[in-house]
């Protein structure tokens, strides 16, 4: 087995299939699996919150304003000089970003958990077999593994079938609520033209539709996965107290800060 | 613009690895080899094609010729009674082909969901295919439904045990041996699909049961066993053999003795009127060539015939001393038929997806499908 398997997929495998084991559906597995990833992480989550955070401090101060304005026309020396800004308020440009690429493996290590452990074609089932760790006590009566949960066959793209058209009903979950999550979680910049808002634009407006995609197009636990993870990073910056439900409301209906 | 890039190439590093790690049906499967010994012709089915191969290696034909990768085999066809050359596609359609030129006749079955993984079974008149789907489809030659298990027309859930069908039934007198994922093998009447009796198994049967002469039907389990249960007295469990792992394919049989392997890659000789392992195979580790054994074992003549996953090609005396091991490449899953003279290996992940070697174990020619 390789590194990668034996480090990432194996465990993860069989902690779902640990919950599993306690009589739950598989799908509930998946999303009691995601909140325990989403609390392990916490402090990465945290971290990016933070990072967040003082990054929109800094665009806020008049320096960076003023920076904005002086080199409006010359992208290079914008650039060198917001990199000099960075290092002298000790920002991480990079720290708002680095939480949500390493959840990258992670959704890929679910997903290939989830496969392997749903075992819906005949090689992934037989490597399940390889995947169990030979301690685990009867594995062998959980498998096969049930795929259904609620109206929906978690080892196959989800569809709701109405009038002979297949609705995904899931990959739309997954796009609702990760706009929801990008929108709540993402403070406004002073500088709505600035390249780092435009960033956050364009990443809000990717985000739910590259995951809408992966959801419309992989297997349901997958699916699954996301709206939970949504979902969870929601209340986790609500308990921070960062959440704010106003952003969801598109900008010319938001209500004024200034008195 | 350099961000934009980064977000791109971000989306299609993760799509990539995504769509890579099992999601696509084409890297699932192996391919299934049925031969005709009148035409002496091979017949492969494997992701979009099924071919048609003299007994030399060239293509006679293939269908389609153009693929369609919406349309993914499974499993090997099977020729029936009346002439036709029948395989069932992992989207749930089983195709009637012409033998002779791969012309399609019609399509026999077309459901909208679930997947057939196996082959159908072909009898005198009927043919049943088992669905994912969970349902065993009873339909004549002529693709006319006649009846399912459990019976649609009904279509209680609580009569229904919610798990898929993967392999075809075994068939004996009139009566079906079905094994579900369920982990249960049901006896259904051939004709009416109503169920004699239905015995529970420790855990699921992937594949096929094999029954013997004398009405003994044995099934590997992914409990890490296999059973032998009497189909004379409501398949009453006669014993069991713990294995090292999970056996996928089933058992040969040649007169009391039961060759197979397991996902461990152990090889087994066992005494089928009682379970024993023969003497030559009880070895302290079992004869273990180290990589899992999915195949059924073919025994011809003097030899023993087995494949490995590592991508070998075993050949024994029939005291389990190893005479030759061939090297077949890829990867191979299905276990070696004959055809004629020769033995046929399905490898996957290489070009070749059809070997022959002489009984020897000598390689004489491959087959790559055309571009």
């Amino acid at each position: 087995m390789d590194l990668w398997n034996l480090i990432i997929v194996q465990p993860m495998l069989n902690i779902l299939l640990g919950i599993y084991s306690i009589g739950l559906p598989f799908g509930l597995a998946i999303i009691i699996f995601t909140i325990v990833v989403r609390l392990i992480t916490h402090p990465l989550t945290a971290q990016q919150q933070k990072s967040t955070q003082a990054m929109q401090e800094l665009q806020k101060s008049k320096e960076w304003q003023e920076m904005q304005k002086k080199y409006k026309n010359e992208r290079e020396k914008l650039s060198q000089e917001q990199m000099r800004l960075y290092k002298e308020m000790g920002v991480n440009p990079f720290g708002s970003c680095l939480p949500t690429l390493i959840q990258f493996p992670i959704i890929i290590g679910l997903y290939q958990s989830i496969m392997h452990a749903l075992g819906n074609t005949p090689i992934q089932l037989m490597d399940l077999s390889k995947f169990i760790y030979p301690f685990f006590p009867n594995a062998f009566k959980l498998i096969p593994i049930n795929p259904q949960f609620l109206w929906m066959n978690l080892g196959e793209p989800e569809r709701v079938y109405i009038g002979g058209f297949g609705i995904p009903i899931l990959a739309i979950l997954v796009m609702i609520t990760t706009y929801m999550q990008s929108k709540v979680m993402t403070m406004p910049t002073a500088d709505a033209n600035d390249q780092s808002a435009q960033m956050t634009k364009m990443m809000n407006l990717y985000m739910p539709l590259m995951l809408g995609f992966f959801a419309y197009s992989f297997a349901a636990g997958l699916a699954v996965y996301f709206v939970t993870s949504n979902l969870v990073s929601v209340f986790q910056y609500t308990l921070l107290g960062k959440t704010d439900w106003r952003r969801l409301l598109p900008a010319g209906m938001l209500p004024s800060n200034k008195k | 613009m350099k961000r934009k890039f980064l977000i791109i190439i971000t989306i299609f590093i993760l799509a990539s690895l995504l769509s890579g790690c099992g999601g696509a049906p084409a890297a699932s499967s192996w391919p299934g080899i049925v031969y005709d010994p009148q035409s002496q012709t091979i017949y492969t089915a494997f992701q979009s094609h099924i071919f048609a191969i003299q007994s030399s290696g060239s293509m006679k034909w293939r269908y389609p010729e153009k693929a369609d990768t919406n349309q993914q085999f499974y499993s090997s066809p099977v020729l029936t009674t009346d002439g036709q050359l029948v395989a069932s596609s992992y989207e749930n359609k089983v195709y009637s082909l012409n033998p002779a030129n791969g012309q399609l006749n019609k399509i026999l079955l077309n459901k909208d969901r679930g997947r057939f993984i196996d082959s159908p079974l072909a009898t005198q008149d009927s043919l049943y295919a088992s669905s994912s789907d969970e349902f065993l489809y009873a339909f004549d030659l002529q693709g006319t439904l006649r009846w399912t298990f459990p019976d649609q027309t009904k279509d209680k859930q609580a009569d229904r045990e919610k798990q898929a069908l993967w392999a075809k039934p075994a068939e004996k007198d009139g009566t079906l041996y079905l094994p579900s994922m369920n982990r249960k093998i049901y006896a259904l009447s051939a004709k009416d699909g109503s169920v004699i009796w239905k015995q529970d198994l420790p855990s699921a049967s992937v594949h096929s049961p094999v029954l013997s002469e004398d009405g003994v039907l044995y099934a590997g389990t992914l409990a890490n066993e296999i059973v032998a249960l009497d189909t004379k007295s409501n398949g009453k469990l006669l014993w069991s053999l713990a294995t090292k792992g999970w056996v996928w394919s089933a058992p040969a049989i040649v007169d009391k003795i039961l060759y197979f392997g397991d996902l461990t890659g152990s090889f087994y000789a066992v005494d089928r009127t009682n379970g024993n392992i023969l003497p030559w195979a009880d070895k302290p580790d079992g004869i273990n060539v180290g990589s899992p054994i999915s195949g059924t074992p073919l025994v011809l003549k003097d030899k023993i015939y087995f494949t490995t996953q590592a991508g070998n090609l075993y050949v024994l005396d029939m005291k389990g001393n190893i005479l030759k091991t061939s090297a077949v490449g890829g990867k191979v899953y299905g276990g070696a038929v004959a055809a004629g003279d020769q033995i046929l290996v399905a490898p996957v992940g290489i070009d070749n997806i059809l070997i022959a070697f002489d009984l020897d174990g000598n390689q004489k020619w491959s087959f790559a499908p055309p571009k």
